[in-house]
């Protein structure tokens, strides 16, 4: 039994689950002297192959209600400031601080949610062997991605807060605390689904290439087209349209080897 | 029979065998062995990482229980469990009767 807890623990199986499956298999053993349990090696890995997609699966669920979590809490602060005084004019460092918050949120909102989604749609079909750790690496990039929109909302939150009634401080707070804990707890049942799969390489499957262009006018066009009508400024809307662009290019090109989108 | 052959029906083989009721791994693999009058005699170390993915893909549920002192973990089938036993049996049926037609 030793051996077998080195050999899970090997395979990132540890804790809880491990000591399940000792006393399991020592349980069986009682009841037949005779049991083929095998090589502590080869259990060991029957279990990670067998626990990697469904813990994958799993956790890229939760990932998501993490994501729409962060999200929502965005939106019920965001709907607190209007309901407030409005937003609030703020000059100088605060003003700097106040817009690149936003801006951080803005962008990181558009990687989590297109890797969260790269992740369900690998997840939704049936992941095989390697396609696991590209699900988890979409993942991984999404929740990451949902702490750095916290983070510029966290920024934005101390800007503004002295220019604003205590009342929405109460909002506020918890808008910044509900997501921390829920994409902490994602990550570590991520990293715990990583440990299963450390041993498979990532699967080399071909993206389409007309839908990444389709996804990335999509993104541009409704940038574009919906910034015009809100700020009623083709010009405005050109500008963030370009900026949309620079900003899906810059992220294909950075992510996009590491998320399996192309080789 | 080696699991091997057996790949791809090992989810619904054991999920048949508690379609009747709770068991521990033991009981599983005794009743599989009995059930299939000794064809299948599956290694111990192949079906408990079975019955663990079942259990995380929601298709059985397990929890402790303490028989003559020792503890054990017993698995039940979900009702979950029990509508894709019905959906393995039909798949079943279908390429039995197939591959059926076809050796006729």
């Amino acid at each position: 039994m030793n051996d077998l807890r080195a050999q899970l623990a090997r395979v990132g199986i540890r804790g809880r689950l491990a000591r399940r499956i000792e006393l399991e298999l020592a349980d069986h053993a009682r009841c037949d002297p005779d049991a083929r349990l095998g090589d502590a090696r080869v259990i060991a890995e029957r279990f990670a192959t067998e626990l990697r997609v469904p813990r994958t699966r799993r956790v890229t669920y939760h990932g998501f209600v993490a994501l729409a979590l962060t999200a929502a809490s965005l939106v019920v602060a965001s709907t607190g400031i209007e309901h407030a005084r409005g937003w609030p004019a703020v000059g100088g460092t605060r003003s700097l601080v106040a817009s690149l918050g936003g801006l951080t949120m803005a962008l990181a909102a558009q990687v989590a949610l297109v890797a969260g989604l790269l992740a369900m749609w690998r997840v939704l079909r049936g992941p095989e062997g390697g396609d696991v750790r590209i699900a988890q690496r979409r993942l991984g990039v999404a929740l990451a991605a949902g702490a750095v929109v916290v983070a510029g909302h966290a920024a934005q939150t101390a800007a503004l807060q002295p220019f604003l009634p205590s009342s929405w401080a109460a909002v506020a707070l918890p808008a910044l605390v509900v997501p921390v804990l829920a994409l902490s707890a994602c990550a570590r049942e991520l990293r715990a689904a990583a440990a299963l799969a450390s041993g498979v390489p990532p699967a080399r499957r071909a993206f389409p290439w007309s839908l990444v262009v389709a996804t990335g006018g999509g993104a541009v066009l409704l940038m574009t087209v919906g910034s015009a009508f809100a700020e009623r400024s083709w010009n405005e809307g050109v500008t963030r349209g370009a900026f949309e662009l620079v900003a899906f290019g810059g992220c294909f090109a950075a992510l996009g080897r590491y998320l399996g989108l192309r080789y | 029979m080696k699991a091997e052959t057996l790949k791809g029906h090992l989810d619904a083989l054991v999920l048949a065998t508690l379609r009747d009721g709770p068991a521990h791994g033991y009981a599983v693999i005794e009743e599989l062995r009995l059930r299939s009058e000794g064809a299948f005699d599956l290694a111990e170390g192949t079906v408990y990482p079975v019955l663990h993915r079942l259990e995380a893909e929601g298709l059985l549920s397990s929890a402790w229980s303490t028989a003559a002192g020792r503890r054990r973990r017993v698995y039940r089938l979900t009702r979950r469990g029990r509508a894709g036993l019905a959906t393995r049996r039909g798949e079943w049926e279908r390429f039995a009767h197939a591959v059926e037609a076809v050796l006729a």
